[in-house]
């Protein structure tokens, strides 16, 4: 019993960072300052001023 | 529009230059803005409002794309 219970522990703990992640529509957008090549980012200037496209991507050069 | 990959600043600028890319390329070198939108080829659109009114994993296909730009607009 105390096996199974450690095993939905577990389970459950690494669940946890994978449901926060997930962001759907509908949610709000989570604000960050970055660096960029054109300088400072910071999303929450765009709140109220632009509609934004937020585009991950793995590396620069490289076909996608 | 914002670009965001973990490449470095001198990186994003040689990019930029070579490829004539105007918008802001963000150097997430500590994966800090990675964290909180989650893995992989990912593009999100977000609102005026800071919502988010799309997502679309992978590759983006630029027609549908500019259709929910459209919509906003």
């Amino acid at each position: 019993m105390k096996k199974i219970l450690v095993a939905l522990l577990a389970g459950l703990l690494t669940l946890v960072p994978v449901l926060a992640a997930a962001l759907e529509v509908g949610d709000k957008a989570p604000v960050f300052e970055a660096i960029s090549d054109k300088g400072p980012v910071n999303l929450a200037e765009y709140r109220g001023q632009k509609n934004v496209v937020l585009a991950f991507y793995f590396s620069d050069f490289t076909p996608v | 529009m914002l670009g965001v990959s973990s490449d470095s600043i001198e990186t994003h600028k040689e990019f930029t230059e070579e490829y004539g890319i105007t918008f802001p390329l963000i150097s997430d070198a500590d994966k800090s803005v990675r964290k909180l939108y989650g893995k992989g080829r990912i593009t999100y659109l977000i609102d005026k409002n800071g919502i988010i009114q799309y997502i679309q994993e992978d590759v983006p296909k630029n027609s549908k794309f500019l259709k929910k730009i459209k919509k906003l607009e």
